[in-house]
Formats: C-alpha cells, structure tokens, sequence
C-alpha cells in the first residue's frame, strides 16, 4: 500500500510512477522488499512467487560514463551501473540479470562487486526457443533462480505461490492490452508512460490502479484525425520524449513493440497449462520476441510487419539504442521485411532514450513524407 | 501585392527566398547565422522586402525551415529535408537523388516526382561528411575555405584522409602538412575524404539518376569533383545553399493558393 497517496487518482498515481522510475519505491511502498531487474525475458512471477516486489531498473537523465565501463556500451548499461555507483539501488535485495547481450552479460559480472553489495542471480533463457530440449532446459533454469530468489524473499515459490503470481501476472497483462487497444485514440505518451509504470511499483497495486485508470482513459478517447499511424519498434525506453516528440510533430504511435513497452506485457495466444512452471516456460517462450532470441529467422519481421499492418500502421520507427548491437543488427532484416510490405521505416539511432533537434528533423521529415504519399506536404 | 517567403536558419547560414503569387521568385538573400539566427532571418526578410518597396504586411505565408526553424515565427514549420526536396523539384523536374551538405549535417534524399520525399538518410551526429569537417580542415591548412575547392582540383596525388572522425582527421593533416605534402594533395584528400563519407550514406537509400548536389557545400569544386568520381554525373544548382528556402517559400506559396 502507497505510504501516502494523497488522494491521488489511479491514473495520477500512475504516471506520478511512471516518471518517479522506481526511485522512490522503498520510501514509498516500506511494507515491500524490491527485486531489481533490467530485462523482458526476467521473469517477474517468480519474485513475487518469493514473497517480493519487481522493480525494473532504468537509467536516469542525462549521460553516464562510469570508467567501470568501455565507452562503447549502450546508455542503458551506463546508466544504470552509475546509478548503482551512487547508491540508488542500496535498498534493493537483490538484482537479476536474463542473458540477452553481452553487454548485460558482462555488467551481471561486474556488478556485486562495483554497483551494490547485495546478492545479484543470472538467468540464461534458451537462445533458439524451440530447440529440442529447450522447454526442459528452461523449466530447470527456472526452478534453479526459484531457489536462489527464494532464499533472497525468504518465501518458498512452491507451486501455490507461482500460480498466484501467474494469476496477478496474467491479469496486469489482460489491462495491459486493453490500454493497448486505445492507443489509436489517447496520447502515445501517456500509454508509454503508463506501462513504464508498471514496471517500477508494486503489481497489485499497479493491477489495481490501471484498472481504475482505465475507466477514466475510456472516457478520454478521442479519433487521432489526420495523425500519421507510427508503429515504434526497438530497445527500452525510459522516458516518453520520444513519444511526445511523435505527437507534437502530427504522429501516434498505434503500435509498440518497445523491450519496455508493449512487448514486455504481450501475453501469448493459447491456452494456460494447469502445471505452473509449464505455464511460466510457455509464457516466456511465446511472448513477442526480442532480437536477442529465436524461434525462427523470419519470425519476428514478419510479426512486427503483421503488428503494422493489423494497427494499420502508415509507417514504422526503428529504435537502436547507439552501440546496442542485437537491435542494430535486427533493424536491417525488419526494416527490409516491413518496406516489402509498403511500410516506410525510419531506423532512429538514439544515445538514451532522450530525444533532440537532429532526432526531431529526422521524425519531423519522416512523418512529412508519411503526409506526402497521403497528399500533404 | 502577396508574397510568400521561405526562411531557412541553417547552423553557419541563414537564407530566405521571396516568391510571388505566381511562384515565381522575387528576391533571395543570406547572412552567417551567428549566435541569433533568427534574429538575422528576421532582419533580411525585411531589407529583402525594402529593395522591393513591399512591406511585411504583404507576406501571405512565412515557412521556416533548417536548424533553427523552430524559432522562428512562421506560419509554419517544415524540416529541411521536404524543403530541399520541394525546390529541387522546382529546380531539377527529372532529378530523383539529392545531396545536400550544409554546415552541420549531410543528406541523401530521394525524390518523387513533383519534388516528394520517398526515402532519406541523414549523417550520425558527427562532423564528419559536413560543412563544419571542410571548416576545421580549411583552418587547419590556413586556406580560405572559398579557395579550399579551387586549389584541392590542382592536387597531383589526394593524400589520404580519414572519412571517420573530424578529430582524427585533423590530426592527420597535420602529419601530412608535416610530412612535406603539398597543400593540394592534403586538401583533395580532404574533399575525397567528405565524399566518401556521403557515398556511404547513399548505400542506405540507393542512387537514381539524375542526381542532384546541393547545400553550401556543393560551391566547393573540390567536393563535386570527388563525389562525381564516386557517384557519377552531378547537377549543380547556380545558388546550392538557396535551394531549402526555395522550397520553404513554394509550400508557403502552395498553403497560400489553397
């Protein structure tokens, strides 16, 4: 329970969240313990199977060069191992790496002894998700960081405990898609900020709050008139200028597929298994993919290319982080697989997740032309 | 009398083009941009109106454009990349490719016909391939940057520069310049070395003729010269840093007919 809300709407306190990044949670919400993460594929029901709270770590404003770190490592490293060296995270019990990049890789390695002293646990998620032996190969991955967050919450994630969290889970992603579905109709910022929001506060509260808020968003819709429909696509972002800029410049983002967006909460079509482990495998084996992992080649161009084309999408924002190579390298294939398909693509390099003058041109020129082929500009 | 301007506040210069309710155009002028680029706009839009008795008053349509069109009190604001393509399609009707290298970035640009923007691509945020990269060179050699082009095509043998990083660049014309080289081999390696780097960039948007050069950069020969040996015949407008306002003041005139 929030120490004091003030008497704060649901959506208020979301977005009061949303730009607070997790910062506060401690002080905010004493009664819970708070399990630092940094990926998509850490799964969340298992720290709170263990008694405990996630809480995704972003980086803060402004750029970070810590000497632990080569200057060329993405900003969201950067970041964040500053915010470590300045003890934000001191509060935190622990923090959990998912292998994705080698950048993560390596920052798991350095991180207990440069960034906070407290316990730091590893997941390797199967890399080709539907290899032989892969389902098996991650039950037990699984299992093994459930003991090692067990010991950290002091609560045994049996069976009982993970069905719950799979169950609390399930239903932040359910209003998670439905905020998704009105992306047409409200702000891109605000929808970015609001599922940024569920990922730095406690999750019943979120659960509760985003259900309230939807009720008052519903009455906020509007018909985005004239707006040049943008699918974003890429790596996280921990704030919402992007968004903002792609509204103030005549643009809505109708598609997300951001590693902090959308793509963090897409529930997998199908049916639940009753085992909760199954289930917890086949959630993280079926969500949406990052470039970081592979069901096949082709798979996720043409998801995202089915994403634009099911939100009807005019155009496509590809979103690499600088120096984050798994996003780079995927851009290439995505961009081709969505401009085959009568997309525009703009691949938008970007140092954090602010956006400037140069970055406003490049939009400002590529929603002009979106205009253009519509008989505008 | 109506008249529709363009302004485009670029980060070395600003410009601003006059064009009548016909579309043809009345007057141009530009100034170095300095510290208030939008202040200098402001001041040339109005001589540009004096030497043709008109007043402000009689502007119908303002369009801002380039680095600074944000600031600038306009009727509206279009970034330069759709501006520049709208008045190369004035300038050139069968031109389908342009580069544009002003003081700060570089653009590949292709066109549509009736100068609409199908594809571009922009420099990093880097020096390198810009106006500013010539700049830092030109001061380096102590050569007037206006000559830079002149004496880069009397080179017997361009030195070879690195296209990377305007640092390092600098660094090595100075080895050069200590090595003995002549002045021109060190400054047509300079040119090579921007071309290359905007010969790059047109791998990501391809290359269709006819090709078009623009930008203040295009007055330098040394640069047209290396970028015609990487990517084939160039047109060149007579007034290439004029081109984006151009473009500006003919979606002011278009917004103004509507």
């Amino acid at each position: 329970m929030l120490q004091s809300d003030e008497g704060k709407g649901p959506l208020e306190l979301l977005l009061e969240e949303s730009a607070l990044r997790g910062t506060r949670a401690g002080e905010r919400y004493p009664g819970c313990r708070f399990f630092g993460y940094f990926c998509s594929y850490w799964p969340e029901e298992l720290v709170l199977a263990a008694g405990m709270e996630p809480l995704r770590l972003f980086p803060g404003p402004g750029s970070a060069t810590p000497a632990e770190l080569p200057s060329y490592t993405c900003s969201l490293a950067r970041g964040t191992l500053a915010g470590a060296l300045r003890g934000e995270y001191q509060d935190l019990a622990g923090v959990g790496f998912a292998h994705t990049c080698d950048t993560m890789q390596c920052l798991a390695g350095i991180w207990p002894e440069t960034a906070a002293p407290g316990p730091t646990l590893m997941i390797v998620p199967p890399v080709t998700l539907r290899a032989p032996g892969a389902a098996a190969y991650f039950r037990a991955e699984l299992q093994e960081l459930a003991r090692g967050l067990s010991k950290i919450g002091g609560q045994s994630a049996g069976n009982a405990e993970l069905s719950q969290a799979l169950e609390l889970c399930s239903n932040i992603r359910r209003l998670a898609a439905e905020l998704d579905e009105l992306r047409p109709a409200l702000p891109s910022q605000v929808i970015a900020a609001l599922l940024r929001a569920g990922q730095v506060m406690p999750r019943r509260e979120y659960a509760a709050a985003l259900a309230g808020a939807l009720t008052e968003l519903k009455q906020m819709t509007e018909e985005a008139h004239g707006r040049q429909r943008i699918l974003i696509a890429g790596a996280v972002l921990e704030g919402d200028s992007l968004f903002r800029l792609v509204e103030d410049l005549g643009g809505r983002v109708v598609a997300d597929d951001t590693c902090s967006g959308y793509r963090h909460f897409a529930q997998p079509a199908g049916e639940a298994r009753s085992d909760p482990w199954d289930e917890l495998v086949r959630r993280y084996s079926e969500m949406p993919l990052c470039p970081c992992r592979h069901r096949s080649l082709e798979e996720r161009p043409a998801y995202l290319a089915e994403l634009a084309g099911s939100r009807l999408a005019q155009g496509a924002i590809l979103v690499i982080r600088k120096y984050c190579d798994p996003h780079a390298w995927d851009a290439v294939p995505v961009a081709e697989e969505l401009r085959s398909r009568g997309i525009r693509t703009l691949v938008l390099e970007l140092d954090g997740a602010e956006v400037g003058g140069q970055e406003r041109t490049r939009i400002q020129a590529f929603l002009e032309s979106l205009s253009s082929s519509a008989g505008g500009v | 009398m109506q008249v529709f301007a363009g302004v485009d506040i670029g980060s070395l210069t600003t410009k601003v083009v006059l064009i009548d309710g016909t579309g043809e155009v009345l007057g141009r002028a530009r100034a170095r941009s300095g510290y208030a680029g939008r202040e200098v706009a402001g001041q040339l839009t109005k001589d540009l109106l004096a030497e043709l008795g008109l007043g402000l008053e009689q502007v119908g349509a303002t369009v801002a454009t380039g680095y600074g069109r944000i600031t600038y009190e306009a009727d509206r604001e279009v970034s330069e990349i759709t501006c520049q393509a709208r008045g190369i399609g004035r300038l050139f009707g069968n031109a389908r490719t342009v580069i544009d290298i002003g003081g700060q970035d570089s653009k590949v640009i292709r066109l549509l016909p009736g100068g609409k923007v199908s594809d571009f691509a922009m420099n990093e945020k880097c020096a390198a391939g810009t106006g500013r990269f010539l700049e830092v060179m030109a001061g380096a050699l102590e050569v007037p940057l206006e000559e830079m082009g002149r004496l880069a095509l009397t080179a017997r043998a361009a030195a070879n520069i690195s296209s990377v990083c305007t640092v390092f660049a600098e660094s090595e014309v100075v080895s050069h310049v200590a090595a003995g080289a002549p002045k021109p081999d060190v400054l047509a390696g300079v040119c090579d070395a921007v071309a290359a780097r905007v010969a790059a960039m047109t791998t990501r948007t391809g290359v269709e003729a006819e090709l078009v050069f623009t930008g203040g950069v295009a007055r330098n020969q040394g640069v047209v010269a290396a970028l015609s040996r990487q990517l084939g015949p160039l047109l060149v407008p007579e007034e290439p840093e004029l081109t984006a306002a151009l473009g500006a003041a003919l979606i002011a005139w278009e917004s103004g007919k509507q």
